[in-house]
């Protein structure tokens, strides 16, 4: 199966160009198409798997090459698929999870005037994700990389008519650009400096002896390094490049699911675990990945808390588990990273589709202040979500515990003591606002005012198979040293060693769980047990919870900042620099030659005689300049 | 007669039939312009069967004495930067024709003139003698003038004599320069010459040649248009009709970075070496510049034009850069933005023919009514701003890899024109096509037959090149291989290379 | 004796002035014409009178050729007089001024 890899890619491909001609003419189909295709695709994944695992332990890659791409003197780039464990394991979360919300969307998407079109971007975005991942090159990696971010755009903006999701999708795309061209130029360092686009041959440790024969100094590693990274900050979301995703959710629901949650989001950290050979050597863009993650968890978790919206409340949550990635990758535990990104799939995608199939029954409310005890009508999608929800809270056993709780005991064992007890407190926002939104719109008061109804079997069934990936999936990866998933990835990102110093895993363990249990109780007795009035206390922090609510009014800051000096510098070089000042310069010989002319042309009297007697001087003049020359 | 020559003297066929034949309906005078422009384009595709790729000198030369007393001569060829520009011009002819088929005033003389705007076209770029060269170039200035002065919006004729005025300015220098060359060429075993191959070898004292290259510069530098020679270009095409908009963009400005390409490099490689950085500075200047400006623009047009600006200004670094990757790049960089701003040109004009304005506050969910239209329309934008896949990504991130490789400032600051090309064409977009739907503009057709016939080649090449740029590349490269080897001897070809070598040296 | 060719040239320059004078002072286009006629035949007497002088041909044919240039002349000329003297009704040469700023 290996040398069919270009499969993958291809099937959604093909859905795509299908779906985009005849998506009209086949109504339903369309969606059934591009899920099938999904599904093929996994399938195929699933047997690259089990091909890759049959090959010995020390050689787990395997590169198809299609064909060359681009290549300009010393500068050769082709289109190569690379097959090992980290790209195997994406594959594998896109086409899995991807397929599942594709076959939600065959029910969430029914009755949409642009159906077809809709199953031929999330095709398109499945092609380009996977391009990402597969990619064997740093250019490849870039095309699927924009390719992505195209999608986003498409999606987030799919009912463009509303101009909020028109403008939640420029931005998105602009954002992301942004870190996108700092990651190009990291691109174009590493050809200068590499003489390569390869992973091969660039990421190849210095520590090895082998490879390529001399290696640029540190300084190199840290730029290239902090180059790309700028270019994964925008892709995840995080600060200061995450002011996108919380606006991102004006797209469908099932977009929210897979681009901004499952798969796209996690781009960024996908790449620094890919070049983590720069990381490593580079202690400057570690300390910064690991910052920044630590950061936008805890800022991300904050803001959550604020949100009324529950995908909003969704999207600040991604924000923050990226967040915990990039921490994980920051103290080069990158298969705990990984590993929380195979859990967060499951649970975030569950989560996003739950809160869909909320929608769904609920006439498109997303207000949480206008929800509550949903349990009663909507029996599967409350279960369900409360899955995800404690996945992500941290409690034992359910995934999201197992991921976590890695790395948290990986700040601890790796020194970062005092980031280990920050991201503790950004751990038990995430239970806090978790359970604010469970409590809020499943249990509690009936504040909705209509009539809720649980979805069709096409929604909820892919719903419980997240669930159950939710709820189990911790079992991919129980520890941190013996894991299954933490072993099969150690080929490309190094074994995890045991812990050296630091608490003990069942003390941290501990730990972790007590901190999400008091942020589901706090949750509780707040939003959950009736006995606190959360309104009043609302009304009381107003300016705190508007603080909150506005992600810190950063997106107020760059549009102050950024924003309005940039379109006051746009319209004084358009309408003053180069109307007045540059045309006006050209159009002012113009206007100096009408002048020198308007004084000229009073020679011409018309009067034939004038001109006679201006003949006759001419030539008496000239006569006279002769005669005295000779 | 040569492919070469047959190529160049096609249209001009259809001319003489076209403004002789008094009684020919518009339709039959639409079909003549059509099938000749069609015809050229055949025979250029049999040009391009006999380019031999592996060559980078000039092929299919054809030779013959003019006006000997002068030692003038007919003599043209192609190499590998000016195939691709012909290419250009004989697929992009039929297309403008076709977009053209609305025009119904005048038809004749419209169609005669686009005929004979495509020889002009072809002639320049197939030239290898100064003074033919310059015949072609002053020649494709009346067609032009006549089209965007004759079939244009409001205010046509500033737009048309502004163009006109401009180039003729730059055509000043260029034709003083040459007879300059001309005399100084004396010296050489064959005497005077204006060939083009046999100057490139006439060693000039720096001074003059520097003097030389600065005339040259100047008229090609109003062509490209690079800042502050920039201003005729927004009115130039907001004010001509649609095909005009398209060959304007498409290949005129193209003479001009073919034209520092062919001439400034060739034949005063130390002048180019010596004023390349002030050139690359004002290629910055460009990119950024008519990127910020084509931000705030209302009129669609406009945006387009100066979105060119800032498009061009990527040619001219990465020609000026001196390396395979920033050369190649720029070459193909033409071809792409050719391709593109092209298309966008005919889109835009298919808009305005439904909508009657050009004003971006006037419109607004437009891909309601017409999905195809503004569909193709955001393939091209996002073609435009450098989506991988697509055309321009290729060339501009050769241009980038290029130009990184001799200054890191410029790359950086080239880079930004990225983000902003993304802003304005987003921006753009969603002005036009989405957000609510206004009553006025509720019911206008989708793409016709025609316009997806006009639209539909330009979008496959769009993506050829995108994808399997090597079929361009192959050809291109052989030829800029000895362009950066003539402006730089002892300098290496291999920045990359180079560039590592370097790195290795360096603690 | 011949004459000295002093009294043909005087005889040539009055002639010349005299019709310089009349171009410059006249209004009457018809005049105007006749003192142009008056200076070109001061310049054919010149010419021929250096012809004798120098015993060859040269001048006369120059003459010749002066004069059949001044009948073409006379033809366009009078025929533009006498259209515009239609359409007007003047032979003012001030009238006809139209060709200015």
């Amino acid at each position: 199966m290996l040398k069919v890899i270009w499969l993958v890619p291809a099937l959604p491909l093909v859905g795509f160009v299908v779906n985009l001609f005849l998506g009209r003419r086949l109504g339903r189909l369309a969606g059934v198409l591009a899920s099938l295709l999904m599904l093929g695709a996994f399938g195929v994944g699933l047997g690259v798997l089990n091909d890759l695992v049959t090959l010995p332990a020390h050689s787990r890659v395997f590169v198809k090459h299609l064909y060359d791409w681009i290549s300009v003197g010393s500068f050769h780039v082709a289109v190569d698929l690379r097959v090992d464990p980290l790209s195997v394991t994406m594959m594998l979360v896109v086409t899995g999870v991807g397929a599942l919300i594709h076959i939600y969307s065959i029910g969430y998407m029914d009755g949409d005037p642009r159906y077809g079109r809709f199953f031929s971007y999330l095709n398109l975005f499945c092609f380009f994700m996977l391009t990402l991942v597969l990619a064997e090159n740093f250019l490849l990696l870039y095309f699927g990389w924009e390719g992505v971010g195209l999608c986003s755009y498409l999606l987030i903006g799919f009912w463009f008519e509303r101009p909020a999701a028109a403008n939640a999708a420029k931005k998105a795309f602009v954002v992301t650009r942004i870190g996108d061209t700092f990651m190009l130029i990291g691109i174009v360092l590493v050809f200068l400096r590499f003489g390569s686009l390869d992973f091969a041959r660039v990421l190849v440790s210095p520590a090895s002896s082998f490879g390529i024969a001399t290696f640029p100094p540190p300084g190199v590693y840290t730029v290239i390094a902090l180059l790309l990274l700028a270019g994964a900050i925008g892709k995840s979301a995080q600060m200061p490049l995450h002011v996108w995703l919380p606006d991102a959710m004006e797209g469908p629901t099932p977009v929210s699911a897979l681009i901004h949650a499952a798969t796209m989001v996690t781009a960024g950290v996908y790449l620094v675990a890919r070049t983590h050979v720069f990381f490593e050597v580079s202690g400057v863009a570690s300390a910064v990945v690991l910052i920044v993650g630590l950061v936008t968890a805890l800022y991300a978790a904050t803001a959550a808390l604020g949100q009324d919206d529950i995908k909003r409340v969704l999207a600040y949550s991604t924000i923050s588990q990226l967040g915990f990635m990039f921490f994980a990758l920051g103290m080069h535990a990158y298969a705990a990273a990984i590993f929380l990104l195979v859990t967060h799939a499951f649970y975030k995608a569950l989560m996003f589709l739950s809160a869909g199939s909320v929608m769904h029954g609920l006439e498109n409310e997303t207000d949480l202040k206008k929800m509550g005890r949903l349990a009663k009508v909507m029996p599967i999608t409350a279960t369900v979500f409360s899955i995800g929800a404690l996945a992500i809270a941290g409690v034992p056993p359910f995934a999201g515990f197992f991921s976590k709780d890695q790395i948290l005991a990986a700040a601890d064992q790796t020194g970062h003591v005092t980031a280990w007890i920050v991201a503790l407190v950004a751990a038990f926002f995430s239970a806090l606002y978790i359970s604010r939104l469970i409590f809020l719109a499943f249990f509690g008061q009936d504040r909705t005012g209509r009539h809720a109804h649980e979805s069709p079997p096409v929604m909820t069934v892919p719903l419980m198979l997240l669930a159950v990936g939710a709820a189990a999936g911790g079992l991919l990866g129980l520890s941190a040293v013996t894991g299954k998933l933490q072993g099969f990835l150690s080929w490309d990102l190094g074994a995890t060693a045991e812990p050296a110093r630091g608490l003990s895993d069942g003390v941290l363990s501990a730990i972790s769980v007590a901190v999400a249990a008091a942020g589901i109780l706090v949750g509780f007795l707040v939003y959950g047990s009736g006995k606190i009035d959360w309104l009043a206390l609302r009304t009381r922090m107003g300016s705190f919870q508007r603080f909150l609510s506005k992600g810190w009014y950063l997106d107020d800051v760059y549009a102050a900042v950024l924003v309005a000096p940039g379109k006051s510098v746009a319209a004084f070089l358009a309408y003053v620099f180069d109307r007045r000042f540059v045309d006006g310069m050209v159009n002012g010989v113009g206007v100096l030659f009408q002048r020198l002319a308007s004084v000229g042309r009073l020679v011409q009297t018309g009067l034939v005689r004038n001109y006679a007697l201006a003949f006759l001087l001419g030539a008496v003049v000239i006569f006279v300049f002769v005669g005295l020359k000779f | 007669m040569g492919p070469l020559t047959l190529t160049i003297f096609l249209p001009l066929v259809g001319v003489p039939v076209l403004l002789a034949w008094r009684g020919a309906r518009d339709d039959v005078a639409r079909w003549v312009a059509l099938v000749a422009s069609i015809a050229t384009f055949i025979v250029s595709l049999w040009v391009l069967g006999r380019f031999d790729g592996g060559s980078g000198g000039f092929q299919l030369v054809e030779s013959a004495t003019w006006v000997r007393s002068l030692n003038l001569h007919y003599t043209i060829g192609v190499d590998g930067v000016s195939l691709f520009m012909v290419l250009l011009t004989t697929f992009l002819m039929p297309i403008a024709i076709l977009a053209s088929w609305k025009v119904d005033k005048n038809v004749r003389l419209y169609m005669a003139a686009m005929l004979f705007l495509e020889t002009g076209m072809i002639g320049t770029f197939l030239s290898l003698d100064l003074l033919l060269f310059f015949l072609f170039f002053e020649a494709i200035l009346f067609p032009m003038y006549l089209i965007i002065g004759g079939w244009g919006g409001e205010r046509r004729v500033y737009a048309a004599v502004k163009f006109f005025l401009f180039t003729m300015f730059g055509s000043a220098f260029l034709f003083v320069a040459i007879l300059v060359l001309y005399f100084k060429s004396a010296s050489l075993p064959g005497g005077s010459t204006f060939d083009v191959r046999q100057l490139a070898h006439l060693s000039l004292s720096s001074g003059t040649a520097r003097w030389l290259f600065l005339a040259f510069f100047v008229a090609f530098a109003v062509k490209v248009p690079l800042f502050p020679l920039h201003t005729w270009l927004p009115d130039a095409h907001t004010e001509a009709p649609t095909a005009g908009s398209v060959i304007l963009a498409a290949v005129l400005l193209k003479i001009g970075a073919y034209g520092l390409i062919r001439f400034n490099l060739s034949l005063f490689p130390e002048a180019a070496r010596h004023f390349a950085g002030f050139i690359q500075i004002l290629a910055l200047i460009g990119i950024v510049y008519g990127a910020v400006v084509a931000l705030i623009q209302t009129d669609v047009k406009r945006l387009v034009a100066y979105s060119s600006v800032s498009h061009l200004g990527f040619v001219v670094l990465g020609v000026f850069a001196f390396t395979q990757q920033g050369v190649s790049g720029g070459v193909l960089q033409m071809v792409n933005h050719g391709l593109s701003t092209g298309a966008l040109f005919l889109l835009v004009g298919m808009v305005y023919e439904r909508t009657h304005t050009r004003d971006l506050s006037e419109m607004g969910g437009l891909a309601r009514g017409m999905p195809w239209l503004m569909g193709v329309f955001l393939f091209v934008s996002l073609s435009s701003l450098g989506l991988p896949g697509l055309n321009n990504f290729t060339g501009e991130f050769l241009v980038i890899l290029g130009t990184f490789a001799s200054n890191r400032a410029f790359a950086a600051i080239a880079a930004s024109g990225i983000v902003l090309g993304a802003i304005y064409l987003l921006w753009a977009y969603q002005r036009m096509a989405q957000g609510p739907v206004p009553e006025k503009h509720a019911d206008h057709p989708d793409l016709s037959i025609r316009e997806a016939a006009v639209i539909a080649p330009i979008l496959a090449v769009i993506l050829v090149i995108g994808v399997y740029p090597k079929i361009l590349l192959d050809r291109i490269n052989p030829t800029t291989t000895a362009v950066v080897h003539h402006v730089q001897p002892a300098g290496s070809v291999n920045q990359g290379d180079a560039a590592l070598r370097a790195a290795e040296g360096t603690p | 004796m011949r004459t000295p060719i002093a009294y043909f040239l005087v005889v040539s320059a009055m002639l010349f002035t005299v019709g310089t004078v009349g171009v410059l002072v006249r209004k009457n286009a018809l005049v105007i014409f006749m003192s142009v006629e008056l200076q070109l035949n001061a310049v054919n007497l010149a010419l021929v009178a250096f012809s004798r002088m120098h015993g060859n041909l040269n001048g006369q044919v120059l003459a010749f050729f002066s004069m059949v240039v001044a009948a073409a002349e006379v033809v366009v000329g009078l025929a533009i007089i006498v259209s515009v003297y239609r359409r007007r009704h003047s032979a003012n040469v001030d009238d006809a001024s139209l060709l200015r700023w």
